[in-house]
């Protein structure tokens, strides 16, 4: 039966139908509770051989390879790899500037429509899926769970989600890093409005707790072209104080301290080797997550 | 700086356009809301001293552009100290009146030392230039000779005018400044200019004058409406020299006659080169020239008697000394005239006969062989009967009629004042006229004088008491350097300090002391007059009262050169400084020659020999042209203290102008920061792909 409220309109079922296709996978082994189609650092017992390994007492005698002792008069035991599900934790910004959009959707109507996609694709395979959204701080936690009704939960939360407040990224990442269990894939989505010096140390502990770390760095075409004419006040949409500029005369100096910026910033997710997507808003989000999902799905994995 | 089309001043807020057009631009802001904000702060911190300076620069040359636009177009003329108030620029085309105050002295016939313009022909050519670049309603000029306002067609006329010529009178600026604040003030003038063309001689500004108090206070009552502008010629001449005639005088000796001259040729103290030279000096008598050289060391060079034959039955005669032409053409000639020596007559009024014995005395024996002294004693009632025309010197030693005891024989008191009064009134007019010709008066005291009566003398003066010390008073000092008791010819002082005075009277009234004893008192004075002298003795050369006769020498000098002096105003001939008589007079005289050029109706400031009345006159410059005394820059802030002064100092030949237009210099000057504006508002984006082209192409 048709249910009104389950209307959303960052769900796309074509844009979901041409995703389903491609698998998202993780960069690095996953600790999954179940089966599923990533590695895991422990072995397990899928077709894929792993290795040999000496026989010492206790092991299971049914993983003694036969025809190794006969040809070498010694025990091994064959190691397979395991599979395992994972546990994708979405870190959503809903912080007052994720409300800026010059075109049709602003930041965070674009982050939703990401999250969503990627929630649906992953509990499509299996995978659990959690979401935190934050600003000052996190103001919303929903801790990753596979089933299907919980997918449901996560899509009443984004519609819910309003951006206001300030940012606190560089906190909020370093809490999800000590409270989020090891090696889960964590894909944070946000404008990233902070010093990137600040923001290496965050990638650096997500790291150290062995999570596959992906960030979607929204930004709106404006934000990066700076086309005004006129003089203009400038709100900060996070609250802080305003400033009055005559757009010809600081363009330059503007464009200047961006590019700065985003060079800055790509140096240190090059060094911590975090899955970095830049994004215009004006781009559509299909492409961005066929190409999240096919560079993942091509990329050459760490055990 | 003022401007011929100054009307166009009015759009200079035009200048401002830009300056509006920011604020506005400012106050039509838009509000947006927005997230990269730390992208701004950081652009705002960054250099952001350079933007703010780059902004204001962008405002001031899109304003400086304006401004010169709008003054190019008003035509600026560049000079600083021409133009008149603001208000004069904003209303109309310069000053509406303009007056003119020229100063034709000689100094002004200064050239430089190409031989090129005279600084008067300079100062006129350039205000003439000037007043028809600047355009003025009316143009007054008021020359130096006649110091009376002519009102001139235009400005062109000064180089028409033959009253812009030069002249040999000295300038009096004070007499000048006076005739313009009176034009100004019966015309009831505006906005006026006063331009002032001179070359700041001390004996043409006469800086001491007391003229200048009260003609400070008078304009400065005007207040901005008159301007004064001083276009002045200071520079020295380096190489000027000028002659003059000491004396001339006629002599005969046994079969000869001859003239004895007497020269001095005078340089520029501080402005000429040591250099000892001979330079002849042609003397021209009646035709016939002569010259003869003069030892010149670079300061001074004199020649003492001179002699030239002249035939013998020539009593009178005139001639001319010269000397090449140098900087200053004016002051290379000179004219004289000589005559013979009249009688040198003596008129001694006193009733005492021992002081008419020696007066007589004193008077009669002549210091030179050639003349002839005669001394008449009168009493002070024949006065009438003396004739005035042949005195030289009057001796008077007698009460005047108001000090006189009443005359017995008329009875009624009121006839009787009456009687004293007319005769005291004839006595002064008498004496008065004939020191007014020329003549020389001694005014020795009366032995009575009645102090409760007050006895009036003449000339201003008046007795005091006589004194009678214990013990003989001396001379404690006297002025060797001039008049009767100068010292001689040789050198020597006169025995002044051997005269022993007894009695002395004590002298009331405006004199200079020539000899003054040890008590302070006055011994002898002299009065001043414009023409002739009057000498006041306090003591009589009675034996009681003082040595004078005892002592003869000091007497009889005193009245051989006040014979002398009186002598001079009855000879055939009379030298004058220019100017020195009215136009009036001058009128009358006959050119016997003069100097080429001048006007017939300015021959009393013009150099030459005239003969008025059979009598001749030798007219030059006067001597105080010789004195090269400039005001300073200080003095003539002195003069205009509280006045609108501006001063434009020049060069005698100078073809520079006083204004000139400038409009070029502005657009230009717009052109620059055009070209400056667009440069600073070139994106910095295309200034470094230029920089990065630049350096490819240079590798």
């Amino acid at each position: 039966m048709w249910n009104e409220k389950d209307t959303r309109d960052f769900l796309d079922p074509v844009v979901l139908a041409g995703l389903s296709g491609l698998p998202l996978v993780a960069r690095r082994p996953m600790r999954g509770s179940v089966s599923g189609l990533h590695n895991s650092p422990n072995r397990g017992a899928s077709v894929e051989f792993a290795e040999y390994r000496k026989y010492v007492p206790g092991d299971d005698l049914r993983r003694l390879d036969w025809r190794a002792h006969g040809r070498s008069d010694r025990y091994y035991v064959k190691e397979f790899e395991a599979d395992t599900n994972l546990r994708c934790c979405l870190v959503l910004d809903t912080s007052g500037s994720m409300e800026f959009g010059s075109g049709e959707l602003t930041k965070l109507q674009y982050a939703r429509r990401i999250a969503a996609a990627i929630g649906y694709l992953a509990v499509q395979q299996g995978d659990a899926i959690g979401m935190s959204c934050f600003n000052a701080g996190i103001t919303q936690h929903l801790p990753p769970r596979r089933n299907a009704s919980h997918l449901r939960v996560i899509f009443d939360a984004l519609e819910l989600t309003r951006g206001k407040g300030e940012t606190h990224l560089v906190d909020v990442l370093h809490e999800l890093a000590e409270t989020t269990r090891q090696a889960a894939m964590v894909i944070v989505i946000s404008d990233f409005f902070v010093d990137p010096v600040l923001l290496r140390s965050c990638f650096e502990h997500l790291r150290f707790r062995k999570h596959d770390l992906s960030l979607f760095h929204l930004l709106d075409p404006q934000e990066l072209n700076f086309t005004f004419t006129r003089p203009t006040r400038f709100l900060d949409m996070e609250g802080g104080s305003s400033v009055f500029a005559e757009p010809s005369e600081i363009v330059d100096r503007y464009q200047q301290a961006l590019q700065d910026y985003l060079r800055d910033l790509q140096k240190i997710v090059m060094e911590t080797g975090v899955d970095y997507h830049r994004v215009s808003l004006d781009e559509p989000y299909q492409d961005v997550l066929t190409r999240f999902l096919t560079r993942r799905a091509t990329a050459r994995r760490v055990r | 700086m003022s401007f011929l089309q100054p009307w166009m001043l009015a759009a200079l807020p035009f200048a401002a356009l830009p300056i509006i057009i920011h604020l506005i631009n400012q106050r039509r802001y838009q509000t947006k809301q927005w997230a990269a904000m730390m992208f701004l702060l950081t652009a705002n911190r960054m250099t952001r001293g350079y933007a703010k300076v780059r902004q204001w620069a962008i405002l001031a040359l899109r304003t400086l552009v304006i401004a010169a636009l709008v003054i190019a177009i008003g035509r600026p003329l560049a000079s600083g100290s021409v133009g008149g108030s603001l208000l004069g620029s904003m209303t109309g085309r310069g000053p509406a009146n303009t007056i003119v105050l020229l100063d034709r002295s000689p100094s002004m016939q200064q050239r430089d030392g190409d031989g090129g313009l005279s600084k008067l022909e300079t100062g006129v050519a350039q205000l003439s230039e000037t007043l028809r670049t600047m355009g003025t309603g009316r143009v007054v000029l008021i020359e130096s000779n006649s110091v009376v306002p002519r009102e001139l067609e235009s400005p062109d006329s000064l180089l028409e005018l033959p009253q812009v010529g030069p002249s040999d009178a000295s300038a009096d600026l004070p007499a000048m400044m006076l005739a313009s604040l009176d034009y100004i003030q019966a015309n009831e003038l505006g906005q006026c200019e006063v331009w002032i063309c001179s070359d700041l001689r001390e004996h043409d500004w006469r800086s001491k004058d007391g003229r200048w108090t009260s003609l400070r206070e008078a304009f400065a009552a005007l207040g901005r409406r008159v301007r004064f502008c001083l276009l002045a010629f200071p520079e020295l001449a380096t190489a000027n020299r000028s002659v003059r005639v000491d004396e001339v005088k006629r002599e005969d000796r046994q079969n000869d006659s001859f003239i004895s001259v007497s020269l001095k040729i005078e340089g520029d103290k501080e402005n000429s080169d040591a250099a000892s030279q001979a330079i002849p000096v042609t003397i021209e008598l009646d035709g016939a020239r002569s010259t003869v050289d003069v030892k010149f060391d670079g300061v001074a060079g004199e020649v003492k008697g001179h002699r030239i034959a002249v035939p013998k039955d020539q009593t009178r005669g005139w001639g001319r000394v010269s000397i090449p032409t140098d900087t200053n053409p004016a002051d290379d000639i000179f004219y004289f005239t000589f005559d013979v020596a009249p009688p040198r007559r003596t008129v001694i009024v006193t009733s005492d006969e021992q002081v008419a014995r020696v007066l007589q005395l004193a008077a009669e024996i002549a210091s030179e062989e050639d003349v002839q002294s005669v001394a008449d004693v009168v009493a002070p009632r024949a006065l009438a009967s003396v004739a005035w025309e042949e005195v030289s010197l009057v001796l008077w030693h007698a009460p005047m009629s108001s000090a006189r005891e009443p005359d017995a024989n008329l009875q009624d008191s009121g006839i009787q004042k009456k009687a004293i009064q007319e005769k005291a009134i004839d006595e002064r007019m008498l004496l008065q006229s004939f020191v007014d010709r020329g003549g020389s008066v001694i005014i020795f005291p009366p032995d009575v004088i009645d102090a409760a009566t007050k006895p009036a003398m003449m000339f201003g003066m008046k007795w005091g008491s006589w004194n009678e010390p214990q013990d003989a008073v001396l001379v404690a000092s006297w002025r060797g350097d001039a008049d009767l008791l100068a010292n001689t010819l040789a050198g020597a002082s006169l025995p002044v300090g051997a005269l022993r005075i007894n009695r002395f009277v004590d002298i009331k009234g405006e004199a200079t002391a020539l000899a003054t004893l040890a008590t302070g008192s006055p011994l002898l004075s002299r009065v001043a007059t414009p023409r002739g002298a009057v000498y006041i003795c306090a003591t009589t050369p009675r034996t009681k009262d003082s040595s004078l006769a005892a002592d003869g020498v000091v007497l009889y000098v005193m009245i051989q050169r006040a014979l002398q002096a009186g002598t001079k105003s009855l000879q055939g001939t009379r030298q004058l400084d220019a100017g020195e008589a009215t136009v009036e007079t001058a009128a009358g005289w006959k050119p016997l020659t003069e100097r080429e050029g001048r006007l017939s109706v300015e021959r009393a400031f013009t150099a030459g020999v005239y003969e008025d009345d059979r009598r001749w006159l030798a007219v030059n410059r006067s001597a105080v042209e010789n004195r090269n005394l400039v005001l300073s820059e200080l003095q003539i802030d002195q003069l205009f203290r509280g006045l609108l002064l501006d001063r434009v100092d020049q060069k005698s030949g100078s073809t520079k102008s006083l204004v000139e237009e400038v409009w070029r210099a502005f657009l230009i000057l717009m052109l620059i920061a055009m070209i400056g504006e667009a440069c600073l508002c070139l994106p910095r984006k295309m200034i470094a792909t230029m920089a990065e082209a630049k350096g490819r192409m240079a590798a």
